[in-house]
């Protein structure tokens, strides 16, 4: 088991990630894997696994919603859609989220300096 | 997003566990199945493909877990949250269709306020005074103890202080067995000292009670011995009252009678035994020499004891009996007769008197719940019908039977919750009104409240009451929704279905049924008090005042200074302006105190075996006693020609229902009879008089010269020539000049002690008369509103028969028929009732019997009368129709 920290650290972005995958539209699990993959260009290996509970766990928290549909090749998927609320939690999350990457970059600058 | 949640709502939603465990599953399945096949794509083997699949998956078990138990946890929660949606959305509906009837909203629920108020009123007392045990650990091991004389009629004796310590030794079924007695004493000393109700004790008192004083103890062994410590416990009222709540209370003094005594502990709040205004507790070891006679056959202590553990008060009793008896052998000079006993439980014998009286209240707050349901039964039954046509038009777009039904019970459920709640609020007031009412009489008033129990009574009788007055009415309403005949069905001529109507009669027959029994049972009581309070109670009560004290004891002179004081007292009395008699005696009527009545032998009659004499009171009286009461001499002379020289033996005057039993037909003036090894002489007969209840004579009485029974505590009668509380102050200080800082038990107009005596069945009569009139009301109003609505229902149908000629009477007749069938048929059943229920008020009943004709030619004529009136005033509106205006419009 990797460390708490790590893990928390691990899900929320996995969770950011997830909701802007989502915010072009509804998809499927795999698709939402794939999505990650191929974007990432494998920089976050995540098992694909990992990415149902993540799902489940937004959908639990009204962020996301769920339906079952069609795939494109005519099978039963589960489908997933941001919520307003996803929406809105997306939109924090990555205001923050580039305001600690950024603050990690010029901290990282300045001590190469 | 409205449109995705509707559709899951449609098609996802998953029922069980199961259903969650399988969607997660395909979900898992799908994205291995569309991994494997892009792999496959990309060139690999199917089952190369598979393999790296799995593995860029990872721990598959893992995360299947993890996923059931996130979404069984949303499903719980969307579920919960669907349930409470629907119920809101229900309530939220049932109120705005309420809101929009204010009329009928209102009378509900003024309805339904009423009747649950009163039952949950009436069941507080029920609860507080007959449930709630009293407050004493294993409180149903307590009994009270009566030795009983048969032969003698004793049947609730004492026994002494001498016969209390056998008991205590012989009784091995009882873990303590005590005795106390009830009195007064002078608290206090300087310019208004007071008289506090005390209680004498013996050592097995607070053991049988089994509580120990909230600060300081109750008594030691040794302070039970004769000159032990002058030592008393006091109630949490006295200290708070009295000794300022003082935490440093114990080792205070406080004088009592004039002497001093040391405050050894204070009792819990809830402590309130012997009666419940008992301030102070004394060994029965402090009780001067002199009041008690030491003997065995000084009677004089009540008994309470504690039963061991399994053993029942019958058991109890068989070891009380058997102990009687062997010393009714042993001694025979005091004991002879007393040889059985009756034991009964403490909490039995505090509510004993008061248990039917309540129950009967109960139950008759019962019926006016029930008139109150079928009230709002039926309105809801006309509301139903005038819903009819929106129900049918909600069947119509898909709602189905059990919807309506819910969304009809829903409302019904809302009006009770509503109109319970404010029952409650009226209950609250209610439970004042009814401990207020209650008088002194109502025993443990103090735990009379609106508590917890109380008000989860409240919650079911009001959730009950929706669930009677709504069900019915909605199924109802609900059954006639064949949706095309219903919206087809038009305004228009039609008659309200014949089920519906019948339906209503039906209501109205059950309500006035039930109305009748209740105003029955009113009428009885009422009946009853007139008698009662119209009853001669032997003494004109009218202008006449009385003042009770103690007399002072003065140390070292001799107990005749009694009665010369006494006597100073009541002449110094007569001369106040206003007064025109007075005289005094030991205890006057209706203030107790009676004490036993004591044996006596009529010489020259054959002589009834020992312990089976008649028994006598004998009263001491003042000369002018009688006068100033108005007691009657029918015969002889009064006690006022005496002169009170005791050298002639005791004179008596004596009461008629002894002159006519001990001396049967023939005057008793000038004969003898024996108390207590002396001969008395009979000079007069005076009136019977009901000195200890309103409701019987009770036994002999023979009034004595008080010079021969010297005694401290003093009933002075005052007659006067206006309103006696005028006085009050007058006389009181007349006394005062006579014995200086006299303090006094009660100076009251004799009418209030009447008042007191005859407070329980006020108390009863008031309560259910309030309720016969409630259900009277309510019946009145139920059947105004059936016809009312008949009226209007069949308005064209009455505008054409009067357009056709036919005479407003005739059709003011009809109208009136229809609404009067039910009333007779449910006056009828209700005679019936009533003859069946009021059984059980017999002993309630005072020289009425239950069965009293006038009540029950009296009420149905009272009840058809105004059955009458609230069909009349309805009807009288179809007759007046104007048959072109109704025909015309719509």
């Amino acid at each position: 088991m990797p460390p708490a920290e790590e893990l928390d650290l691990l899900q929320g972005t996995l969770d950011v990630l997830i909701l802007k995958t989502l915010s072009w539209g509804p998809r499927h699990g795999y698709a939402v894997a794939r999505w990650l993959h191929d974007t990432s260009d494998d920089v976050l290996r995540v098992d694909e696994g990992a990415l149902y509970p993540a799902l489940h766990r937004l959908e639990r928290r009204g962020w996301i919603e769920s339906e079952w549909g069609l795939s494109e090749n005519n099978r039963r998927a589960k489908y997933y859609q941001l919520t307003a609320q996803g929406r809105q939690q997306l939109r924090a999350k990555a205001l923050s989220w580039s305001r600690y990457s950024g603050a990690v970059s010029k901290v990282l600058a300045v001590a190469r300096g | 997003m409205a449109r995705l949640s509707g559709v899951r709502r449609l098609f996802r939603l998953p029922r069980a566990e199961r259903d969650v465990a399988a969607a997660v599953d395909d979900e898992l399945a799908f994205h291995l199945q569309m991994l494997t096949e892009q792999l496959v794509a990309e060139g690999r083997s199917p089952e190369d493909a598979r393999r790296e699949a799995m593995l860029r998956f990872g721990d598959v078990d893992r995360v299947r877990e993890r996923c059931y138990q996130i979404s069984t946890d949303h499903e719980a929660a969307v579920r919960r949250s669907d349930l409470f949606s629907s119920l809101s959305h229900d309530l939220t509906f049932a109120a705005r269709s309420l809101r929009r009837a204010p009329g009928f909203s209102l009378v509900v629920l003024l309805t339904l306020a009423l009747g649950i108020g009163a039952t949950t009123a009436m069941f507080s007392v029920v609860r507080g005074v007959l449930l709630r045990p009293l407050p004493f650990p294993d409180a149903e091991r307590l009994v009270r103890i009566w030795p009983e004389n048969r032969g003698a009629n004793v049947d609730h004796g004492q026994v002494s202080s001498l016969e209390l310590e056998d008991w205590s030794r012989e009784l091995t079924r009882f873990s303590a067995v005590g005795g106390y007695r009830n009195g007064e004493m002078v608290y206090g000393e300087g310019a208004e000292p007071s008289y506090v109700p005390v209680a004498h004790v013996s050592a097995g008192f607070f053991p049988a009670l089994g509580r120990a004083a909230a600060l300081g103890r109750t008594f030691r062994p040794e302070e039970h011995v004769v000159g032990g410590n002058r030592s008393v416990v006091v109630s949490n009222g006295f200290w708070e009252r009295q000794m300022g709540s003082d935490r440093q209370a114990i080792g205070r003094s406080i004088s009592l009678d004039g002497e001093m005594y040391t405050v050894v502990g204070v009792m819990p709040p809830d402590f309130s035994f012997p009666a419940p205004t008992t301030s102070v507790w004394l060994s029965t070891s402090l009780v001067g020499e002199s009041s008690v006679c030491c003997g065995r056959d000084g009677r004089w202590l009540d008994v309470i004891a504690r039963l061991r553990a399994g053993v029942t008060p019958e058991q109890g009793r068989a070891q009380v009996d058997d102990m009687l008896r062997r010393f009714a052998a042993t001694y025979p000079a005091s004991n002879a007769g007393w040889t059985s006993s009756a034991v009964e439980r403490v909490h039995d014998v505090i509510v004993g008197s008061v248990r039917r009286g309540l129950l009967v209240l109960l139950g008759a707050v019962g019926l006016v719940l029930l008139v109150v349901c079928v009230n709002v039964a039926n309105l809801m039954l006309v509301r139903g019908t005038a819903r009819g046509r929106e129900l049918a038009l909600r069947a119509a777009i898909g709602a189905g039977r059990g919807r309506i039904v819910r969304l009809l019970v829903t409302e019904s459920l809302l009006l009770a919750v509503t109109g319970g709640a404010l029952g409650v609020v009226a209950a609250f007031w209610g439970v004042r009104g009814l401990v207020a009412l209650s008088g002194e009489f109502l025993p443990r008033a103090a735990d009379v409240r609106v508590d917890g129990g109380v008000l989860a009574f409240a919650v079911i009788v009001s959730l009950a009451t929706g669930a009677l007055f709504g069900l019915w009415p909605a199924l109802r309403a609900s059954a006639g929704t064949g949706t095309a005949s219903m919206l087809r069905e038009d305004a228009r001529g039609s008659v309200g279905s014949g089920g519906a109507n019948h339906a209503r009669s039906l209501l109205v027959t059950t309500e006035v049924a039930l109305a009748v029994v209740l105003v029955v049972g009113a009428g009885l009581m009422l009946r009853s008090f007139e008698r009662l309070t119209a009853t001669n109670p032997g003494f004109r009560p009218e202008n006449l005042l009385l003042v009770r004290f103690g007399m002072p004891l003065t140390e070292g002179a001799p107990r005749t200074k009694l009665a010369t004081d006494r006597q100073n007292v009541v002449e110094r009395v007569r001369a106040v302006p206003g007064v025109l008699s007075a005289g005094a005696t030991k205890n006057a009527p209706l203030t107790g105190g009676m004490g036993e009545p004591q044996p006596f032998i009529i010489p020259g009659q054959a002589t009834p075996p020992a312990g089976e004499e008649p028994r006598v009171w004998l009263q001491p009286a003042s000369p002018g006693y009688l006068k100033a009461m108005g007691i009657p001499l029918i015969a002889g002379q009064d006690l006022d020609a005496v002169t009170g020289d005791s050298t002639s033996g005791i004179l008596a005057v004596v009461s008629r229902k002894m002159a006519e039993r001990a001396w049967p037909g023939r005057s008793p003036v000038g004969e003898t009879f024996v108390f207590g090894g002396r001969p008395v002489r009979v000079i007069g007969v005076a009136g019977d008089v009901r000195s200890a209840r309103l409701d019987s004579v009770g036994g002999y009485t023979a009034y004595v010269p008080d010079a021969t029974m010297p005694r401290r505590s003093i009933s002075l009668v005052v007659r006067t020539s206006s309103d006696p509380a005028t006085l009050i102050g007058p006389v009181r200080d007349a006394i005062r000049e006579v014995l200086p800082g006299q303090a006094f038990q009660e100076i009251v107009p004799f009418r209030s002690k009447l008042s007191e005596a005859a407070s329980t069945p006020r108390f009863f009569t008031v309560l259910v008369g309030i309720f016969g009139v409630l259900a009277l009301a309510l019946a009145a109003v139920g059947l105004y509103g059936v016809v009312a609505y008949s009226v209007r229902q069949r308005e064209r149908e009455m505008a054409v028969r009067l357009a056709l000629g036919a005479p407003p009477a005739r059709v003011l007749a009809l109208m009136m028929r229809q609404g009067m069938g039910p009333v007779v048929v449910g006056l009828i059943a209700g005679l019936a009732g009533a003859f069946a229920v009021t059984r059980i008020m017999r002993t309630l009943l005072f020289e009425v019997s239950a069965t009293d004709p006038l009540t029950y030619v009296l009420v149905p004529v009272l009840l058809g009368a105004i059955a009458l009136l609230a069909s009349y005033l309805p009807s009288r509106r179809a007759a007046r129709v104007h048959p072109a205006l109704v025909l015309r419009g719509e």
